[in-house]
Formats: structure tokens, C-alpha cells, sequence
């Protein structure tokens, strides 16, 4: 599954305008999106995030800001990028200090720079070395999102997991 | 770019009511985005402008991109991530928490004498302004044990959480003075250095 690049201001008016409906749309899009950069499940998936923090008045929430922010070190270390091993506490700290917008818009903000950073190092494969960078973990991640030869058309989403 | 004194621009502050600090924000978006090379936050007049549509919710973000694209610049110049120590830090929050309950205090003797005034009974008026004195000082120490802890304890010296805990203690002030620091010193340190390289 590709990911895509969401604008966060978008996101943001479009939750509040939607008193909230977009917001959950959004979760639901960052846990996806997430698990895709990653490459595993590491948390409920998307539907049952939401299903999850409104049985629990949103408490799960807690839960899965700390795992978004564990899985974004992992996808970020993965691809050899630098990454604030805070990451998990800081989303956390947002989150119970009821600023969870802003985490979820740093979230975006991080599953973007992950997004520019596949498109330019697929993009240089078919060079003759593109400069890799060094890969401390897990070697096998970036497979995930190399364009395919045949390239489906834009806004095709078909579920193809699990 | 040039340095900028610290304590000079914490007294603009205070002096222009907040103002000033706005302009310094404009002027950190920018020095920091040129010297990163990189551009995370939306440009400085605008970061100052969506701080105060977004009543300072677009500040966190902004510590978090600023902070990080700070560290980063240091590090790619040699540099440790902070240029402050974490004494400095924790002196910072101490004297803060304190001078915020003293502050709460006061403030809240100025309304028991207004309450006074007006007739109102002083058991009932002692009682409330109290519970609130108690549960904001509770909050205030809370906060700080949280903030001391991950200074101390935190697994990675991107000063990142440090700067988001105090801003929710509402001592964004002083965070921008600990960027400016850390700016100062990595132009103090950094650049001659960085430009010979290239």
C-alpha cells in the first residue's frame, strides 16, 4: 500500500469543521498509513482504533499515541533517518495534557517526511548507485514502496493486507 | 545573522507584553531554517501569526519542528544536540514553579480582598479561592516533577521534550531563550568551523 502526503492544516479545518467526524477519518487514515511505513501491524488497525477509544471515552487513544511514536522511530531508524528517541513520551505528554491535535499533526508531519524521503530514494534506484544511506536496522524495508512497473492509476485503493 | 542577547530579549519582552517575543519567534523561524537548510515549519511571520489565530496551540508544534531542526543543524556542525546544561534546566524550572505558586498566592489574596468587599461571606470565599489555590499548585509541582524527570532521564539529549514540557507549563518564554542559547553557541562554535568544511 502506498502512502500518501495529507496536508495538515487541511486536516486540521476540516476536523474542527466537521465537529470532529474528520478527526476520527484522520486516525483511522494515521494508523494505516502508519502500519504501512512500518511494514507490520503494531497496534489495532485503523477501524478498530476508533471502535477501541470510543468504548474507552478515548483512553485507548493514550495507548496508541505512545505505539504511533514508537512506530515512527522504528519506521524512521528503518530508513536511516535521525530520530528523537523521545518521540513516543513527547506524543504522550501532548496527548494527556489534552493537546493530542498536536501530536496527531506531528505525526502527519513525520509520515510525510517519510513519504518525500521513499519518493526520492525510488525515484534514483535505476541510477547506477544511489547513494544509500546507511541502514543501522532491519535492512528490508523500503520494498514497501517502490513504484511497480505497472503503475496503477491514482486514488486506486484496494486492500491487499493481510 | 547575528547573535541576540538572551537576557536583553526575556526584559523586550516582559517591557512590550508579549510583542516583542512574537517578533523573536519570527526571527528564530528564520535563523534556524536557514541554518538547518531545512524548512519544517511555515515561514516566520506566518509561524508568529498561526500562534496567535491557533491561541499559542501551533507554538508546540513549532518547538518540536524548531528543536529538532536546532539539534540536527548542531550535530551536522560537531556539536553536541543543546548547548544547555541540564542544570540550567532544572534551576529554571524550580525557580519558575515557585515564582508561578507565589504568583497564584498573591493573586488569589487580591481576590479574597475584592470577595471582602463586596459582602461576600469569608469562610465560604476562603474555602473556594483555596481548593483552586491548592489544585493549581498541585498542577504546577506535578508538572515540574514530570519536567525534572525526563530532564534528567530522558533517553535522547534532543532537548525536543524539554522545550514542549515547558511550554505547557506556560514558560514559553523561556524556551525561546533556551533556543536562543543554543543558536548563539553554535554560531559562537559551529560556523567558522562548518564553512571551512565547505
Amino acid at each position: 500500500m502506498r502512502i500518501e502526503k495529507r496536508s495538515i492544516a487541511l486536516c486540521i479545518i476540516l476536523s474542527i469543521v466537521t465537529c470532529g467526524i474528520y478527526g476520527l477519518y484522520w486516525v483511522y487514515k494515521l494508523t494505516e498509513d502508519t502500519h504501512a511505513a512500518v511494514g507490520r501491524r503494531t497496534t489495532a488497525s485503523g477501524g478498530m482504533v476508533i471502535l477501541y477509544s470510543i468504548i474507552t471515552c478515548s483512553f485507548y487513544l493514550f495507548y496508541w499515541q505512545y505505539k504511533m511514536g514508537e512506530s515512527i522511530l522504528e519506521a524512521k531508524k528503518q530508513r536511516g533517518l535521525s530520530a528523537d528517541q523521545n518521540i513516543p513520551i513527547i506524543y504522550l505528554v501532548l496527548c494527556l495534557f489534552g493537546l493530542a491535535i498536536v501530536s496527531e499533526a506531528l505525526l502527519q508531519s513525520s509520515l510525510n517526511d517519510i513519504v518525500d524521503f521513499d519518493s526520492q530514494m525510488t525515484e534514483p534506484l535505476t541510477q547506477p548507485v544511489a547513494p544509500a544511506p546507511t541502514q543501522p536496522v532491519a535492512p528490508a524495508a523500503l520494498p514497501d514502496s517502490q513504484p511497480q512497473p505497472t503503475q496503477s492509476p491514482d486514488g486506486n485503493q484496494e486492500d491487499k493486507k493481510d | 545573522m547575528q547573535k541576540r542577547n538572551v537576557v536583553l530579549s526575556i526584559v523586550l519582552t516582559f517591557v512590550t507584553c508579549g510583542i516583542y517575543g512574537l517578533y523573536w519567534m519570527a526571527r528564530m523561524t528564520k535563523e534556524v531554517q536557514e541554518l538547518s537548510g531545512e524548512k519544517k515549519t511555515a515561514s516566520g511571520g506566518m509561524a508568529a501569526l498561526f500562534t496567535v489565530l491557533s491561541c499559542t496551540l501551533y507554538s508546540y508544534y513549532w518547538f518540536y519542528q524548531i528543536g529538532g531542526s536546532l539539534a540536527e543543524a548542531r550535530r551536522q556542525r560537531g556539536l553536541s544536540a543543546d548547548s544547555v546544561s541540564n542544570m540550567t534546566y532544572a534551576v529554571t524550572t524550580v525557580v519558575l514553579t515557585i515564582l508561578s505558586i507565589i504568583w497564584e498566592a498573591l493573586s488569589s489574596m487580591g481576590d479574597f480582598a475584592g470577595a471582602l468587599e463586596n459582602g461576600e461571606d469569608p469562610m465560604v470565599t476562603a474555602g473556594v479561592l483555596g481548593m483552586s489555590l491548592v489544585a493549581s499548585a498541585c498542577f504546577s509541582i506535578l508538572t515540574a516533577c514530570v519536567l525534572l524527570f525526563m530532564i534528567y532521564r530522558r533517553a535522547d539529549d534532543n532537548p525536543r521534550i524539554v522545550y514542549i514540557l515547558m511550554a505547557i507549563l506556560r514558560t514559553n518564554l523561556f524556551t525561546t531563550a533556551f533556543l536562543q542559547a543554543s543558536v548563539n553557541d553554535l554560531l559562537d562554535h559551529g560556523e567558522s568551523q562548518y564553512e571551512g568544511e565547505r
